[in-house]
């Protein structure tokens, strides 16, 4: 997914970069996301990112009972603690001939993090590795359907495989886990804080509005939105946190201090926002505070990354790892978006502050893999997706030195 | 229960303002959004924690909440 983009909209699109701008544009009301569902619509239409307005407020008002604050604590106990463990105790108990425990980060974490989604859209059996495993490919077919603007691979291909990957995730888990819940609901009709599923089982009466294949597109928006974005992200901030020991080993021993991990994170998102730049179209005629024009139904291709590295918010060293980074409103940039279509995701994967909060999920996934030795191996070079806009990784090799082997 | 928003983090979304008018309300002149009733009663508290998972930005805090 998001290689070099093969949709030529694209480059008709004003490139905005200055975080201010793109902070601006994506608080107003007088721009609305993307350029319209085309291609993608199979996957998109009508899911919760893609609305706007008034409906964008009914959707998300429903679906944030899905991260209010108990819930948060049940999916990092109940989902991903577990996944950590099982994934690490999966690497450990397979160490190469040389007895040295080795792993490859990407395809490591990714079934953590989808023990995660599942659970939040309430998909059943994807918490089991090797269901895991066998689910990731059709997960990414589907992912670059829902992004095929910025997929290089012909545009057809990818919306024909993505659709046979959406028909056997239908079949196999969107239908089972559906009928599973409506026994379940029929039993006890107001249980605990609901997956998505359920959500959509109790509230029946507002979703019946649009078609049923809504289930399939809202659920896959979960599943997929929580696995790929964390998991490319991850790459960067262990290379960052790498190096960035290289110049300060004094704070190698921080390694298990989760506020430094935190700032890593957010330092290593505000650099990296794994996922592509934005789009949003303008509804009227607006001059933004910059005194930029913009043009009713003008597009606008908001280059989050650069925003991100805006010395005039994140100073001279912009560009630069640095934890701890002096604190601004938006420490993590613009990865995570920002106005009413800020990631629903936000708090769980970066962690909040209130009282028995979880840390994070990415600052709990690199606590546990830097306590078990976790570092990049020096053996093994990274790889990159040929020609991806975000640099992101096709592999990072890893090797664990500590309690892992 | 206290009811709180990081003016940092508030990003004058509305949604909060729409979900619960009673609680929250526009600051003057662009500021972030304000806090109506710091500690509403039990007919509010709801509501005030529906905005608190609803607010896109993470900027409202309901006492310890859990």
């Amino acid at each position: 997914m998001s290689t070099t983009a093969a949709d030529p909209a694209l480059a008709t699109m004003t490139l905005i970069t200055s975080f201010a701008e793109v902070d601006e544009v994506f608080r107003s009301s007088d721009f609305a996301p993307g350029w319209g569902l085309g291609a993608n619509a199979p996957f998109r239409a009508h899911t919760m990112t893609a609305l706007e307005g008034d409906e964008h407020f009914e959707r998300r008002r429903r679906e944030a009972v899905l991260f209010r604050k108990e819930a948060l604590i049940v999916y990092d106990r109940d989902a991903l603690v577990p996944a950590i463990a099982r994934g690490i105790a999966a690497a450990a108990a397979a160490p190469d001939p040389d007895g040295v425990v080795r792993a490859e980060l990407i395809g490591l974490v990714r079934p953590m993090l989808l023990a995660v989604s599942s659970t939040v859209a309430g998909i059943d059996g994807l918490d089991r590795l090797d269901a895991a495993r066998a689910f990731l490919a059709d997960a990414a077919l589907m992912s670059e359907g829902s992004h095929v603007q910025w997929s290089a691979r012909d545009q057809a291909t990818v919306i024909r495989d993505g659709l046979a990957a959406k028909r056997r995730f239908t079949e196999q888990f969107v239908e089972p886990s559906w009928r599973r819940r409506q026994a379940l609901a029929a039993q006890s009709p107001a249980g605990r804080s609901p997956d998505l599923l359920t959500l959509m089982i109790r509230e029946q009466p507002y979703f019946s509005r649009w078609d049923a294949d809504l289930i399939v597109r809202e659920a896959m928006m979960y599943v997929t939105g929580g696995l790929f974005s964390p998991s490319n992200a991850l790459p960067h901030i262990v290379e960052a946190v790498d190096r960035w020991l290289a110049r300060h080993p004094g704070d190698r021993a921080k390694l298990s201090d989760l506020a430094f991990l935190r700032d890593a994170v957010t330092e290593g998102l505000r650099l990296h926002p794994p996922g592509p730049p934005k789009h949003r179209r303008a509804l009227r005629d607006v001059t933004l505070a910059s005194g930029r024009r913009v043009r009713s139904d003008e597009h606008l291709l908001l280059d989050i990354a650069a925003a991100g590295r805006d010395p005039a918010v994140f100073g001279a060293d912009a560009h630069e790892f640095r934890v701890p980074r002096a604190a601004t409103a938006q420490p993590f940039g613009m990865t995570f978006g920002g106005g009413p279509h800020a990631c629903i995701g936000r708090g769980f994967t970066v962690g909040e502050t209130w009282p028995g909060a979880p840390p994070g999920m990415l600052v709990r996934i690199l606590a546990a893999l830097y306590a078990a030795g976790m570092r990049p191996d020096p053996d093994r070079k990274p790889e990159r997706i040929s020609g991806h806009r975000q640099g992101n990784y096709a592999a990072y090799p890893l090797r664990f030195d500590g309690p892992a082997r | 229960m206290m009811v709180e928003i990081d003016p940092r983090r508030c990003q004058n979304t509305g949604y909060c303002i729409r979900l619960a008018p009673d609680v929250f309300g526009p600051g003057q002149d662009g500021a972030p959004t304000r806090v109506l009733i710091a500690d509403p009663g039990p007919d509010l508290l709801g509501l005030a924690r529906e905005a608190e998972a609803l607010c896109p930005l993470g900027a409202i805090t309901v006492g310890d909440g859990r």
